[in-house]
């Protein structure tokens, strides 16, 4: 056994160097990952890019080929699934389908030298707390989407565990639900301080429930940082990409000689007063209701522009085929290579 | 609507030729003329068709569900595995249930019988005392290769159908392996593996060409005695073997009308 606890681990979870391989195909190449305590970490990624590969590999379940891994100080790459200290909610729940609500809660209990009226007790609190205490009896088959969602965490917090693996728990929801499940989830894994890992392919969902959100592209880490600055200082292009709306502009247009491109918002964009605040200009294509932004597609020298503005504070009046002067804030622009 | 229906009239004409025909025959001739019962009077009153009853029941039984434990174990093993290694079993099974009845017996009387390979090698090595294949012991092995290759080809996509995941999230658990499969992945499927079962009943049930290549006719089964009624140059006489035949049937349906009743059941609870 790996001995290297120190008495305040800052890295609860420490991944080093992990890589894994399905036959010949290798999906993670050597990623080193840090979670803290008490932290909600968002593995975020185009499908494909190894984001469940390194959730499965954390839980056991999928082997990995090198590399290690350890939690709260202990090595656990090791370690049998079930002696990881960890659980897991799957995409599609994974519930025994022949067992009650409080049948699936209690099977992860038994064998764990309790006594019956303990593992009860832990049951009856947990259908408390996720609020399915009416629905114990119930087949999984009987209920709702959202409820078997709840089953699944229920029965994957009722063994209290050291870390929370999510597998796209709300992938398979609609948006109403969607977003109502999210705040519970965040809600509970802040009530009890638990550390959790969450897979999706949503970025508005990452940005939403995650303390820290890594990218993760081809088997590689992209970037880890807050939902704030990942949004604003995209490490790479493809970072910069893959939270979709930013324009990424020729670097040049902004400081003239300079290399790489130039990450501006849709929103960092503003009309420019005066010749001399103009950056550039651009036509006018269309326009779409974000809600109560407005959206403006422009063009200008080959390459696609959104702007977003409020109607309420801005009165512009903008047609299709309108030419617009463009300003920007220096600070709101964010320079990558490549 | 209408022409649609007609599309099932040539398998309907089907069924009447080869079920309902032959099936009615067999009824209308199971009763004698003038004392309508007696054949089965008769039955009921032979000790030597009712062991006869007994031995085939005993051996359908015993050979279904040793058939079915010896298919589902090597299909839960393969589930981990990969596809081609199914696919592989899948093969074999299949082969295996077609060569059923007479090639079957024949190999193992060449390997197995009397004078057989595997026969003489094993009393060189002074084992395999005792054991005769032409007996009881030899009709649970010959009817245990269709029982099993039947019941591999049944079996494994019933058991490759249970979702990955949850035996994952019993894993997870603290709970994988055998207890996985004592509390969730059999009793999840285990309607399927009744039908599956009940088939294999049948199947032993009905069975003629392996016991009666094996054995002819000192084969103690219903069929082989159906056989020798209808067959037999001495003692013919087919209104007993058609009263034997629907008595068969009787036996046969009770345990599938009950297989059917527990699963419905089993759905509405």
């Amino acid at each position: 056994m790996n001995s290297q606890s120190s008495p305040t681990p800052r890295n609860f979870l420490d991944i080093d160097r992990v890589t894994a391989a399905y036959g010949e195909t290798q999906v993670l190449h050597g990623v080193s990952l840090d979670v803290s305590e008490g932290e909600m970490h968002v593995l975020l990624g185009p499908s494909g890019c190894g984001k469940t590969t390194l959730l499965r590999a954390i839980s056991g379940l999928q082997p990995i080929s090198g590399g290690t891994m350890t939690l709260g100080g202990t090595r656990i790459d090791d370690k049998a699934p079930d002696k990881r200290g960890l659980a897991m909610v799957f995409q599609h729940y994974a519930l025994f389908p022949n067992m009650s609500v409080r049948g699936n809660l209690a099977f992860g209990l038994r064998g764990k030298g309790l006594s019956r009226p303990q593992i009860d007790e832990r049951v009856e609190r947990m259908l408390h707390t996720v609020d399915l205490t009416a629905r114990a009896d119930a087949r999984p088959a009987a209920l709702s989407g959202g409820q078997r969602q709840r089953v699944a965490l229920a029965r994957a917090l009722v063994v209290e565990p050291r870390l929370l693996l999510l597998d796209e728990p709300l992938s398979a929801l609609d948006a109403q639900i969607r977003k109502r499940l999210q705040l519970e989830l965040k809600r509970l894994q802040r009530a009890a301080g638990l550390t959790a890992i969450l897979v999706t392919h949503d970025q508005d969902e990452a940005m939403r429930l995650g303390d820290r959100i890594t990218l993760m592209d081809a088997g590689h880490i992209a970037q880890t940082s807050t939902p704030a600055e990942i949004h604003a200082r995209p490490a790479n292009r493809f970072v910069a990409r893959f939270f979709g709306e930013a324009n990424i502009l020729p670097a040049d247009w902004f400081v003239p000689g300079l290399g790489g491109h130039a990450v501006v918002h849709p929103t960092a964009l503003m009309p420019a007063p005066d010749a001399s605040a103009t950056v550039f200009t651009a036509d006018v294509i269309d326009t779409e209701h974000l809600g109560a932004l407005r959206r403006v597609n422009c063009r200008a020298s080959g390459e696609e522009i959104r702007f977003d503005f409020l109607p309420a504070s801005t009165p512009l009046d903008i047609t299709p085929g309108t030419r617009i002067a463009f300003g920007v804030r220096g600070d709101a622009i964010h320079y990558v290579d490549g | 609507m209408l022409s649609r229906r007609l599309y099932v009239l040539p398998f309907l004409a089907l069924l009447a030729l080869i079920v309902v025909w032959p099936l009615s025959t067999v009824v209308v001739g199971s009763f004698k003329p003038g004392a309508p019962l007696e054949h089965y009077a008769y039955i009921l009153g032979s000790r030597f068709y009712l062991k006869a009853f007994s031995v085939t029941l005993k051996l359908s039984l015993l050979t279904t569900a040793l058939g079915l434990a010896i298919a589902v174990l090597p299909a839960i093993a393969l589930r981990a595995r990969s596809r081609r290694l199914s696919d592989l079993a899948l093969t074999i099974g299949n082969i295996g249930a077609n060569f059923a009845g007479v090639p079957s017996v024949l190999a193992f009387m060449i390997l197995l019988g009397s004078n057989g390979i595997v026969t003489k090698l094993l009393r060189e090595a002074g084992l395999m005392e005792g054991f005769d294949l032409y007996s009881w012991s030899g009709l649970v092995l010959t009817y245990l290769f269709f029982q099993v290759s039947i019941g591999t080809v049944l079996v494994l996509p019933v058991i490759t159908a249970i979702p990955r995941d949850i035996e994952e999230a019993a894993d997870l658990l603290g709970q994988g392996g055998a207890r996985f499969w004592a509390s969730v992945g059999l009793p999840v499927v285990w309607r399927q593996l009744l039908s599956v079962a009940t088939l294999l009943f049948a199947n032993a049930m009905g069975t003629y060409a392996t016991a009666y290549t094996l054995m002819g006719t000192s084969a103690q089964i219903v069929t082989v005695r159906i056989g020798e009624l209808v067959a037999g140059d001495v003692f013919a006489d087919p209104g007993l073997a058609n009263a034997l035949s629907i008595c068969l049937l009787v036996v046969l349906i009770a345990p599938i009308l009950l297989a059917q009743l527990l699963t419905a059941k089993g759905t509405k609870a």
